[in-house]
Order: C-alpha cells, then sequence, then structure tokens
C-alpha cells in the first residue's frame, strides 16, 4: 500500500476505522464500581477511533458511518446510537433467562466516558448533522412557542 | 583476500541474526528491561540490508513475539522500551517513505551513512504497512492483557497521527 496516495491514505483511515468499531462492540466492558481499573481496551479503542474521526474530512465521514434517522426502527440504528445505548446509557434493567435481572457492564470511569464523549462530539460535526441539530432546534422551538401561546 | 567493493553488511548472515533476534526477544528480552532496546534496534537496522528479507523472516512471528514483549510482559520498563523502539523506527520509516525524495536523495555519503536510509522507498513502503499491521494485530490481542494495554494504544494513535503528517 502506498499510503502517500490520497485514495489509500484514506483506505487506512476506514480500514482502521472499521477494525476500532468492530473491536470496540465486541469487547465486554471491564469496569465496575468495585475497582478504579480503566477498560484500556473499550479506551484505547475509542481513542484510535477518534484520531481515524479527525483525521478523515469532514465531507467523508457521513460516508464511512451511518447517518442518524429519526424513526426508531431496527433498520435505523446508527453508530452513534450505538455508542450511546451500549457503553453511556445502556438499558440497566435487563432479563435474564432464569427471570432474574442482570446489569450489563457499561463504561462508568470518567476517562472512558470523557472519550465517548469526544467521539459523539466529533460525529456531530458535519455538514449534514449540524443542518439536522439545528433543524431540530428550530422545531423545538416553534413548539415552545405554540406550547406557550396556547397553553 | 579482502573485497573492498563489497560493503561490509552485504556479508552478514541476515536471515540467521533475524531468527537469533527473534528468539532472544522471546527468551530474554521479556525479563531483562536493558536488553529490549539493544535488540529491537539491531532487529529495525537489519532491515536496511535487506527489506524484503526482513520482511520474508519476520512476516510470520514478529507480531505475537512483539505482543509478548510490549503488552503481554509485566514489567512496565520492557513495555516502554518496546513500544518506544518500534515508534522510532517507524518515525524513521516512515519519514523515509513519504519524503519528497522518497528516500534515493544523494548527498554524497559514505556507505556507513547509506545503512541509515534504505535506498529502496518501495521496500520502506513495505515495512511501514507491515509494521501497522503488526500493530493493529497486538492490539486485536490485546484483551488478553488490559491492565497493560495503555502505552500500546496511546502509541498507535501517536504513530496514525504521525503518518498524516508525514504523507
Amino acid at each position: 500500500m502506498s499510503l502517500a496516495a490520497s485514495e489509500d491514505w484514506l483506505a487506512l483511515l476506514s480500514q482502521t476505522s472499521k477494525i476500532a468499531r468492530s473491536e470496540l462492540f465486541a469487547h465486554t466492558v471491564q469496569e465496575n464500581i468495585l475497582t478504579h481499573d480503566v477498560d484500556y481496551i473499550t479506551l484505547g479503542w475509542t481513542r484510535l477511533l477518534h484520531v481515524a474521526l479527525d483525521l478523515i474530512p469532514s465531507e467523508q465521514m457521513d460516508d464511512l458511518h451511518p447517518r442518524y434517522v429519526l424513526d426508531c426502527h431496527s433498520y435505523d440504528r446508527s453508530f452513534t446510537r450505538d455508542l450511546v445505548e451500549t457503553f453511556l446509557f445502556p438499558d440497566i434493567k435487563t432479563k435474564d433467562p432464569d427471570g432474574g435481572e442482570t446489569i450489563k457492564p457499561y463504561c462508568i470511569h470518567s476517562e472512558t466516558r470523557g472519550a465517548l464523549f469526544d467521539i459523539l462530539l466529533k460525529l456531530a460535526n458535519t455538514d449534514i448533522k449540524r443542518n439536522l441539530i439545528a433543524v431540530y432546534i428550530s422545531d423545538l422551538l416553534e413548539h415552545g412557542i405554540s406550547l406557550g401561546t396556547h397553553g | 583476500m579482502l573485497d573492498v567493493d563489497t560493503p561490509w553488511f552485504s556479508n552478514l548472515p541476515v536471515d540467521r541474526l533475524l531468527k537469533a533476534l527473534l528468539n532472544t526477544m522471546q527468551s530474554h528480552a521479556n525479563r531483562f528491561p536493558y536488553v529490549v532496546s539493544p535488540v529491537l534496534n539491531v532487529l529495525f537496522t537489519l532491515s536496511t540490508i535487506n527489506a524484503p528479507l526482513w520482511l520474508e523472516v519476520l512476516k510470520p512471528t514478529f507480531a505475537l513475539h512483539f505482543y509478548n514483549l510490549a503488552i503481554g510482559c509485566q514489567i512496565d520498563t520492557v513495555r516502554e522500551h518496546a513500544w518506544n523502539c518500534l515508534r522510532g523506527f517507524f518515525t524513521k520509516c516512515s519519514h523515509g517513505a513519504f519524503s519528497p525524495s522518497n528516500g534515493t536523495e544523494e548527498n554524497g555519503s559514505d556507505i556507513e551513512n547509506k545503512m541509515d536510509i534504505d535506498p529502496n522507498p518501495t521496500g520502506v513502503r513495505d515495512i511501514v504497512s507491515f509494521l501497522w499491521e503488526s500493530i493493529i494485530r497486538c492490539l486485536i490481542m490485546a484483551k488478553a492483557d488490559i491492565p497493560n494495554a495503555a502505552k500500546a494504544f496511546e502509541t498507535a494513535a501517536d504513530i496514525l497521527r504521525y503518518i498524516y503528517l508525514e504523507r
């Protein structure tokens, strides 16, 4: 691979990003309230992914990562949403086969959570997503005004 | 009779040296921190003599041997030295592979100086790719040694940024 060529460089970033995502989700978080041990696998892949996202031109980031879609159907699941639901704010109460409740491990230490939030901010920082956020905010404001007027 | 036209390093038994160094990585370096840097530095320097042979010998086992030193080893200084050496070598190779002269700059240097810069840019780029693949393989294996993995990911992130700056 000649990394000097732009397309090869993008291929390397894309490949690194894919490996990082895949390894991140394949790994079970090893953080708990009993110790201060940071899960360096989750933290490491998150940071490596962040570097890859940093170096990918912003106009190409949406092509490399699934876009966020409003509808809540299974096919709409996005990387952003998976990050939030798996590592930051999971559904803590999960029924196990025996009918009891288990707590799914997720990131609790500030170092890991900070790195994950950095990724979320990075993923939101593209033209398409900035526009999407602007539309949401406009809708919210309009809704708020109409509530205020009629309420 | 001494053949003065043939550089001295072309007579080195590179193949055997590489295998001996890989054995040393496996048997001694992970117990003695002061051995790590010299072993890795000699191992990496041998790539400048014959890059294709170097790659052929190292490809099957280097990642695993390096993993045992750089992540699997319980001695902090061993891991630290291992990653610092790899980062140093990667930096040097990247500079040769992506510099405008593609590592072929002629400045009238003597043979000893030429050993510092691989004259074959394709060979250097192959080494860069191989090193990056080895790093990724180590990171993937690191889930078996989570407490020791911090330096590995930190170095990988630094190297990825460095490639971007050098290309």
